[in-house]
């Protein structure tokens, strides 16, 4: 048998899921050096762009332990599908040194965590967790000093191929691919305090926060790769900030038993502040609505707005709704596992999730830096797999 | 263009000849290129394809191939066919379709066939096989990394 020309097998293997790369990485040092490569990890993004994924990562409230998850979108949401399968993807299990770990952003693929260090009334010490929950591998940023109530957000800079996090404490940014790993100093025109999370389009980090000279509020625009600040007139009150088919959007959330309220608007040109606004109201006479029991977790590149349960007590639910057809699908998901049933763990659910390689390299590539991106940590001494079906 | 141009003959690399319509053998690229060189005469000679690989070949582009009044097909029905096309082959096959489609050119049975194989491969003794390479870790190289990577393993 002729062996297979190189960029076969790399065919191939963009192709498999996250985990068997990991397997394929044993099978030679060569291979182990390949998969590490670039333009390796970049086609295997591209090609797991187009098999989107939902993301559930879930706090368990007793030990404060991460568990990754993570199901096929729907195809195709008219067919009737009445209930998917979850894998467990990862255990992300609490340390000695690192008790709580507080969810900070999700960026192509990638989460940030941090851990928060008491250290007098206005101030704390952080350390940033970057994680891959496809892979299961983490990285730990340098310690960062701020002011108790600064947030922290994960961006990605799709030009640059690059994952930076910012703190607004202070202002302060950290990439992620850099050697010497540091927290620089940026420029911004106007304090402001934010008080929601933030969204990452298109390397464009949106969140809302108040300015601090006359306590206005707005939406911070921070562009990833030039690290500036924007800042536009936010419309009216608190909205969840989503990407609706890489336009900011904002949800408002209401309802009462048996119907959800949505009011949802668009910023269609963010130069001219363009914005539409829409409402929707969700009902469906098979399937039964409690809004208090949902919360909005995006919009699919298809323009579904996806809704998900906020507790992981059985029977879990996911709702698509498509607002051009004002049609309502319930998708329940099995497979969290027996644990969760009790409830009252936070439950994160993320749209088009895509398998990144990100933290896949060993520790002999991590020594040489050949195109590694971050290290792997050993304080969470066990990383490892709760269910695999 | 009368009926004889509109067929061509490949020969495979044991002397099989298919006569086929030149729609369907156009498909590949390399064979395209070919006639646009008109370096051949109406006989093609591959040389890297088996006879029995080949025919399983143009199966798959008879019926991709858009020919003259031919009604089109539906996509969904398409789809349906290439999963069958590739469910039963045995690795060797699908090895052999992979180089096959890689001479040939043909993009679109080159993202079947290597599909079909990421599909199939299910575990790392799988993937050995397939590549046909040798493990050169030593026993602590590799018991390091399952250590530190124990999720990929455990199964």
């Amino acid at each position: 048998m002729d062996s297979i020309p190189i960029d076969i097998v790399l065919e191939i293997c963009s192709r498999l899921p996250t985990k068997s790369i990991a397997r394929c990485r044993f099978v030679s040092k060569l291979w182990e050096s390949i998969f590490c490569r670039p333009d390796f990890t970049e086609s295997f993004l591209t090609m797991s762009s187009s098999r989107p994924r939902l993301l559930f990562a879930i706090q368990e409230v007793q030990n404060s332990d991460w568990f990754f998850f993570s199901s096929p979108q729907p195809h195709n949401l008219y067919e009737n599908k009445a209930s998917l399968v979850v894998a467990a993807d990862f255990h992300l299990k609490h340390s000695k040194d690192m008790s709580w770990l507080h969810f900070c952003g999700y960026a192509s693929g990638l989460i940030c965590c941090c851990n928060r260090k008491w250290i007098s009334e206005e101030k704390e010490d952080r350390v940033h967790v970057i994680c891959n929950p496809s892979t299961g591998q983490c990285a730990s940023l340098p310690k960062l000093r701020t002011n108790r109530e600064s947030r922290s957000f994960l961006g990605f800079d799709p030009i640059d191929k690059e994952f930076k996090v910012l703190s607004t404490a202070d202002y302060r940014i950290l990439t992620l691919r850099t050697m010497n790993k540091s927290w620089r100093k940026i420029q911004c025109s106007f304090s402001h305090y934010p008080y929601s999370d933030a969204i990452c389009i298109n390397g464009v980090l949106y969140y809302l926060a108040h300015i601090e000279e006359d306590s206005s509020s707005v939406i911070v625009c921070f562009d990833v790769r030039s690290e500036t600040y924007k800042f536009i007139e936010s419309e009216g009150p608190y909205a969840k900030l989503i990407n609706y088919m890489g336009k900011l959007c904002g949800i408002r959330f209401g309802g009462r038993w048996g119907t959800i309220k949505l009011h949802v608007w668009i910023l269609e040109d963010a130069e001219k502040l363009e914005c539409s606004t829409y409402d929707y109201t969700l009902h469906d006479d098979k399937f039964y609505v409690d809004s208090s029991e949902y919360f909005v977790a995006g919009v699919t590149a298809t323009g579904e707005i996806v809704l998900s349960m906020k507790d992981t007590s059985q029977p879990f639910y996911v709702i698509y709704y498509n607002p051009k057809r004002n049609t309502l699908q319930g998708v329940e998901i099995k497979g969290f596992g027996d644990e969760f049933n009790a409830g009252n763990n936070e439950v994160y659910v993320f749209v088009d999730h895509v398998e990144a390689l990100e933290t896949t390299s060993s520790r002999a590539h991590m020594e040489q830096d050949r195109g590694i991106r971050f290290e792997s940590i050993n304080q969470f001494d066990a990383l490892h797999l709760v269910d695999d079906d | 263009m009368s009926k004889s141009e509109k067929k061509i003959v490949l020969k495979s690399l044991d002397n099989e000849a298919f006569e086929v319509e030149k729609a369907v053998a156009l498909q590949s690229q390399t064979i395209w290129v070919m006639c646009e060189d008109k370096c051949v005469g109406n006989e093609i000679p591959l040389e890297n394809v088996t006879g029995q690989i080949l025919a399983k070949v143009i199966d798959y582009c008879k019926k991709h191939a858009v020919v003259d009044g031919d009604g089109d097909e539906s996509s969904e029905e398409l789809k349906n066919w290439d999963t069958e096309f590739t469910k039963n082959m045995d690795q060797s096959t699908l090895f052999n379709m992979i180089l096959a489609a890689n001479y040939l050119n043909i993009k679109s049975l080159l993202n079947l066939t290597c599909q079909a194989v990421a599909d199939k491969t299910k575990t790392i003794d799988e993937f050995h096989t397939f590549l046909n390479i040798e493990n050169n870790f030593t026993p602590e190289e590799e018991a390091q990394i399952c250590q530190e990577n124990l999720w990929a393993f455990d199964d």
